[in-house]
């Protein structure tokens, strides 16, 4: 319900597709009040579903607690629950999901079904105050060259096998690095990749306007386990040909489409190299560039709650009965109608 | 289906057992597996949570799943009734 002494609208977002469960808070101005965020860490190698879903599990009710304490609101004050209904993890998202439609059925409010990705470009768009941007959206489990056009946003370019942040996740395990909490692989691997000089040469592989990484990380983890070379160059080498890759996307899409802006979201947006190299070809096209600010960058709560805004706003809800997580759901299968 | 599994929760009010049941039919609806099905039934104040499966493995799995949806929904509610 609206909030009598701000006269503002509120939705509660839930995040779960992956190792991070997060809730935000934003307002249907699109001010974000609270964005808290538990990672789960395994211990040993990367993601276990079914590990990360038992944390989500135990860590609900500590967000959720966190983000009213966080934004001062109470649950009478908010209108909508949106949650990420895919794509994602099975038993992440199932968590996310039980838990969003327990909140919408005990403060009887209407649920909205949110595609992760395109979270990711509107929490961006929102962030930035850019409007129609080509998007490269990179993060440990999606790969994405994406522009509005028809009512949707539409795929120009992905990942045929593993993502970009999947690639360097895994090379940084293979490595023995081990990340922790405001330090993860990626940030590892940029920042011995700062210390690299040489540039190993290693497979660059476009095909069309898809590329693809399980090619790259063999023939680096390969080389690393030869120890013939160093990590930092290796970490050097492995950024370098994979930002190129997503780059050379990012650029023909620009050159397609001729929009004037670019967006750089998904966790591996915060990678400082990455921003440089799509910022030059931005400016070579005189498109504008920009990047998430790097607590939206991650997977989170806000950006969820800010798209349910959009959609609802739209006239778009999930009926909790129909409320199943979409394991797949490609972000150009959903209609946008909040972009005209 | 060789093994069987039935767990019968008390919940405090009709009101619960009805988010519990809603939370969870999506769930029971469209199983993550084939290996196991589960069944949720409400009879007056108790909840009752039926799973069969392949084998005690994939059981053990779903109940795990399930036992853990509903706890987390608790503590969900808890923090709802506080505020």
């Amino acid at each position: 319900m609206k909030n009598k002494k701000t006269g503002e609208y509120y939705c509660l977002g839930i995040e779960s597709t992956a190792d991070d469960f997060s809730i935000g808070i934003s307002t249907f101005k699109g001010e974000i009040l609270a964005n808290i965020i538990s990672a789960y860490i395994p211990e040993k190698g990367g993601i276990h579903p079914r590990e990360a879903a038992r944390h989500h599990a135990e860590v609900a009710s500590q967000v959720l607690e966190e983000a009213f304490r966080k934004s001062g609101l109470k649950p009478r004050d908010l209108l909508v629950i949106a949650f990420s209904q895919g794509p994602g993890l099975g038993p992440c998202l199932r968590t996310g999901a039980t838990v969003a439609r327990a909140l919408a059925s005990y403060l009887n409010l209407p649920l909205v079904g949110v595609n992760h990705c395109i979270a990711h470009i509107e929490i961006g768009k929102l962030t930035k105050r850019v409007k129609d941007p080509v998007t490269l959206y990179v993060s440990g489990g999606n790969t994405i060259v994406s522009a509005f056009d028809l009512g949707r946003y539409r795929v120009f370019g992905e990942t045929l096998d593993i993502a970009l942040g999947n690639c360097l996740d895994s090379f940084a395990i293979e490595a023995g690095l081990r990340q922790s909490h405001g330090m993860p692989f990626g940030a590892m691997v940029e920042k011995l990749a700062r210390k690299g000089k040489k540039l190993i040469p290693l497979p660059y592989t476009v095909k069309g306007m898809d590329t693809s990484f399980s090619g790259l990380l063999t023939a680096a983890v390969n080389l690393l386990k030869k120890g013939e070379h160093k990590l930092e160059d290796l970490c050097y080498s492995l950024q370098e040909t994979a930002f190129s890759m997503v780059t050379e996307v990012t650029e023909r899409a620009l050159a397609h489409t001729e929009k004037k802006e670019v967006l750089l979201t998904g966790g591996v947006a915060a990678n400082k190299r990455l921003q440089s190299m799509v910022e030059a070809i931005a400016e070579e096209h005189n498109a504008k560039f920009c990047v998430v600010p790097s607590e939206f960058a991650v997977d989170n709560g806000a950006m969820i709650a800010w798209t349910g805004v959009l959609a609802y706003k739209s006239g778009l809800v999930t009926p909790i009965e129909k409320s199943f997580v979409k394991l797949k759901w490609r972000l150009d299968e959903v209609e946008v109608p909040w972009v005209k | 289906m060789k093994a069987k599994a039935i767990v019968k929760l008390k919940f405090p009010s009709k009101k619960h057992l009805e988010i519990f049941a809603k939370a969870l039919e999506p769930e029971v609806k469209k199983p993550a597996t084939t290996r196991s099905k589960a069944n949720i039934e409400k009879r007056e104040k108790f909840f009752i949570l039926m799973v069969e499966a392949r084998d005690t493995v994939a059981l053990r799995a779903t109940l795990n799943a399930y036992l853990r949806w509903i706890n987390s929904v608790v503590n969900v509610l808890e923090v709802l009734e506080k505020q």
